[in-house]
């Protein structure tokens, strides 16, 4: 099987279709829910009540933007084959569960990006470029 | 089972877990109780503690209005219930008000708790049948702790401090 083409018989392949269906995108999934997870020391307030325990920080367009482009160099390493997910040869059934991995993979890794830039202010934009020069070579 | 059926599961699956970290994102909730309660409210699960509640009401009706947060916020741990968060923002107002000034910071936290109420209400709108409270909705509430937080010409006015707690 050459790395330009699809499986061969995608029908017996069902662990294939476990991994793809169910094992991919529950991992993207958790890396996109707990990559935004923050947490802040907790303070008592004035009026005597603990302040919130959780923080959930959506990845910003930079991330979502250096997610992008680190999906197109894992397509272009070859560590990504899109064929292998989404081709005219798979049935729906099968390109809708690639296109969910896809989706996932995007979502992990703009959250894996928000996760290690800081959020705010001149480190914010340092990483930012850092990571986008990084890629980009 | 069939690769088929594998994979509508997996993209149940993966359809729930997508939904489930959207909410989580779009709620951003404060505790784990607050997930809790807001995935139990979301299929109308969701039960406060009755005995909670009613001791909440005992305190708030003393003037202890610390205690009757406390109860009111055990009683309500998820923050999903719009009767019992009216009740709490209800403390802050009466803790709050002063015949020459107001508790500002007070206030503000029952104007942030009593919107919170008025969002997660059904409708919108919450309406309480309580003869002790002078103010029986929602809105009134709202307004009266607006008013309150509010600097104008009429704080400077003499009469104010006949005015009647609500």
């Amino acid at each position: 099987m050459t790395p330009g083409s699809a499986p061969a018989n995608e029908a017996d392949d069902n662990p294939g279709a476990a991994r793809e269906a169910f094992a991919l995108p529950l991992i993207f999934l958790t890396v996109t829910l707990l990559g935004g997870y923050r947490a802040p020391a907790p303070v008592a307030s004035r009026l005597g009540e603990a302040s919130a325990s959780l923080r959930f920080l959506a990845p910003s367009l930079g991330a979502l933007v250096l997610a992008l482009i680190l999906l197109g160099v894992l397509a272009r390493c070859g560590a990504l084959v899109p064929v292998w997910l989404m081709s005219a040869r798979r049935s729906s059934l099968g390109n809708l569960s690639g296109a969910v991995v896809l989706a996932t993979l995007f979502a992990a890794s703009a959250q894996i990006f928000n996760l290690l830039t800081p959020e705010a202010g001149l480190l914010h934009f340092l990483f930012s470029v850092f990571f986008f020069v990084l890629l980009w070579n | 089972m069939s690769p088929r059926v594998t994979r509508i599961a997996g993209l149940f699956c993966s359809a729930a877990c997508a939904a489930f970290i959207v909410w989580i994102y779009a709620r951003q909730p404060a505790t784990l109780a607050q997930v809790a309660g807001g995935l139990t409210s979301a299929v109308g699960a969701y039960r406060i503690d009755r005995a909670g509640f009613d001791e909440g009401l005992r305190f708030f009706r003393r003037d202890r209005f610390s205690e009757a947060r406390a109860a009111l916020g055990r009683a309500d741990p998820a923050q999903q219930d719009p009767r019992t968060q009216f009740y709490i923002a209800y403390t802050y107002y009466r803790e709050g008000w002063g015949r020459l000034y107001n508790d500002d910071a007070l206030f503000q936290r029952g104007l942030d708790v009593v919107n919170h109420a008025i969002a997660i209400a059904p409708t919108g709108r919450i309406v309480v049948d309580d003869a002790t409270l002078g103010m029986r909705s929602a809105d009134e509430l709202k307004a009266e702790l607006q008013r309150g937080l509010t600097s104008d010409a009429s704080d400077l006015n003499p009469l104010r401090v006949f005015g009647e707690r609500k």
